[in-house]
């Protein structure tokens, strides 16, 4: 795509003032609803550092995700903690759960990589379902509101103040496409021999990727929490994994942009079609299956084809 | 000493048979490994299609389940086949990105589970044990049939797939497709139909276990992913691609678990189980028996 700074930020400009002035027509309900997609697109924007940019494989996306989501919540039910003072800490958690990591799984390649990481994030599933006394277990736990100068926080408040980090976010994932970092990030995900014979260390900006999707899953996790003002280990499943990468490959992979749309198709399907959950795995299997067959770039990526081809 | 043995055999034999099933859905996902380097996420649909079919023969059709177990594997062969037809050939001829293909198996079997979820509501699909519930004793010793018929079943299945693929000319060829496909189809094999037999052979065999697992729990659309997922762990820690070294490496995950459920609990050993895993992927990425079974001249 060609890249035009100034249309970009008149476009942003514009479609975040519309999201600003949301809450004053919507009810709680869609405000919800749109809460859900940011904290989503925050997950993916993350995951797309790792796998759209660098090319490697993450099946365990959600283990950042819900150390995140329990490291707040666990500080403010155990130890009675404010949300703004559990936040950095459940951010620099899942920092060094993702700096951990890396030692064994950044060694490995291909389906290895596929498989580490997919037991990784199952494994951080187990530990909160499994673990009564910590996390409260299958029943999940009820997340504490949040209080500011006296007053409890209402759900217009957490939509201000995740979109305030999915502004952020996407800014950072904007900035970084077209940085040094992101080129060599790039370079790595077409040829990794010759990216490291260019002199790109490959295994630091692997890293540095591995550790940016480590930081945006803790953040959505534990934004996530807070808005939901429940936590359950159900949230953090198999399915979330994929999911999210569902997210990546419809949007289109690699693509900033392709997460926003990726991330609200796939977060509001099961909302549009309430009442049929039944029917929610079978629609997720034939989306997976038609972008994977006919739409390769992803609905951001084949559109953004077709306007190139036009203009030129 | 009898109190410990009358305890301790029965977590072994637990061991060894879950050990076995693990093991079998590895030899699945080896079959395709051999034939085309692809891994195949769908390879649990593959085991819940099975399930599924053979559910369906019975409680719907009234069939015996003499009868009904055959046309389960015929339906996990199906499945394979299917999956090759749709995606996973189109998007080898494409030549995309390598994970492409294997998210295509997922896609195929996410598309499997939920057709059948939406059938069955999610529900049990029942499947009765095959010898009945009162276990064989050996002096004081009880054996769950169940077990042994899966334990035996590896067995056979192991043989068999040696067999084909070290004693006769198509297993030749199937490893000479998964080796270099380029070089084979010079010498006149045709990868494509190898790539096919591949994935209806590993739709057999996942079919076969996932019928043979079926009476041991409440087995849903859902149950394929969590065995899938043991059986490819089976696979990286016995050794990538040899299909002797997926099952000792399912049955060492087998014995790991049923002894720690025995002496510590089911949420310990689960957890175990991913932390044998990434341990044997940091220490020994090649698995525990990479070689096991392995001609000398085979040996990279």
């Amino acid at each position: 795509m060609v890249s035009n700074r100034k249309r970009d930020l008149m476009i942003g400009v514009g479609a975040v003032v519309v999201l600003m002035l949301l809450p004053l027509r919507l009810g709680e309900y869609y405000l919800y609803l749109i809460r859900l997609v940011g904290v989503y697109v925050i997950l993916a924007l993350g995951l797309n550092v790792f796998m759209g940019y660098a090319g490697q494989i993450n099946l365990g996306s959600a283990a950042f995700f819900c150390i995140g989501a329990y490291v707040s919540t666990i500080l403010q039910i155990k130890l009675g903690w404010h949300y703004l003072a559990g936040f950095p800490i459940a951010i620099a958690l899942s920092f060094l759960a993702a700096w951990g990591m890396s030692y064994p799984l950044l060694r490995l390649r291909g389906h290895a990589m596929a498989i580490g990481t997919l037991a990784f994030g199952i494994a951080v599933f187990l530990v909160a379902e499994r673990f009564r006394g910590l996390t409260g277990g299958e029943d999940g736990v009820v997340v504490p509101g949040m209080a500011l100068f006296g007053q409890v926080m209402s759900g217009t408040f957490y939509y201000y103040f995740i979109l305030v980090f999915v502004v952020a976010a996407y800014l950072f994932c904007y900035f970084l496409s077209d940085s040094r970092i992101g080129r060599a990030l790039r370079a790595i995900r077409d040829n990794e021999d010759a990216a490291a014979a260019m002199g790109v260390d490959v295994y630091y900006y692997k890293r540095l990727g591995w550790l940016v999707s480590g930081v945006f899953g803790g953040l959505a996790g534990t934004l996530y929490a807070q808005q939901a003002g429940f936590l359950s280990p159900s949230t953090f499943t198999l399915w979330t994994n994929i999911i999210v990468l569902v997210m990546l490959l419809v949007g289109g992979l690699g693509l900033n942009l392709g997460c926003i749309v990726g991330g609200t198709i796939m977060t509001l399907l099961p909302h549009l079609i309430a009442g049929m959950e039944n029917y929610v795995l079978l629609l997720n299997g034939l989306i997976l299956f038609t972008v994977l067959r006919f739409l390769p770039d992803g609905i951001v990526g084949t559109i953004a084809n077709i306007l190139t081809r036009r203009a030129g | 000493m009898e109190a410990i043995l009358v305890k301790f055999t029965p977590i072994i034999i637990v061991g060894v048979s879950l050990g076995s099933l693990f093991g079998l859905v590895g030899l699945a996902y080896t079959v395709i490994i051999n034939a085309s380097q692809l891994v195949n996420f769908g390879q649990g649909d593959f085991a819940m299609f099975g399930v599924a079919v053979c559910w369906f023969a019975m409680s719907v059709l009234g069939l015996p389940l003499w009868l009904a177990f055959p046309i389960g594997v015929v339906g996990g062969a199906l499945i394979g086949l299917l999956t090759e037809k749709t995606i996973v050939t189109p998007l080898l001829r494409r030549e995309a990105h390598p994970f492409y293909p294997i998210l295509g198996t997922m896609a195929v079997g996410t598309i499997a589970a939920g057709v059948v979820g939406i059938y069955t509501g999610f529900y049990w699909m029942r499947v009765d044990l095959f010898l009945g519930v009162e276990p064989w004793r050996i002096g004081k010793v009880p054996v769950n049939t169940q077990g042994a018929l899966i334990m035996g079943a590896t067995v056979v299945l192991v043989v068999a797939y040696w067999f084909l693929l070290n004693k006769t000319l198509l297993g030749a060829a199937l490893r000479a497709t998964g080796f270099n496909r380029e070089v084979s189809t010079l010498l006149g094999i045709q990868t494509s139909q190898m790539v096919r037999l591949s994935f209806v052979i590993s739709g057999v065999i996942a079919a076969i276990a996932g019928v043979l697992c079926a009476p041991l729990s409440a087995f849903n659309a859902f149950d394929g992913l969590p065995l899938a997922v043991n059986g490819f762990i089976a696979l990286i820690v016995g050794g990538w691609g040899n299909p002797y070294a997926a099952v000792l490496g399912g049955i060492t995950l087998g014995l790991i678990r049923a002894l720690l459920t025995g002496y510590f609990s089911s949420a310990h050993a689960e957890l175990a189980t991913f932390v044998v895993l990434v341990l044997v992927l940091t220490i020994k990425p090649e698995g525990l028996y990479p070689g096991f079974m392995v001609p000398k001249t085979l040996r990279e």
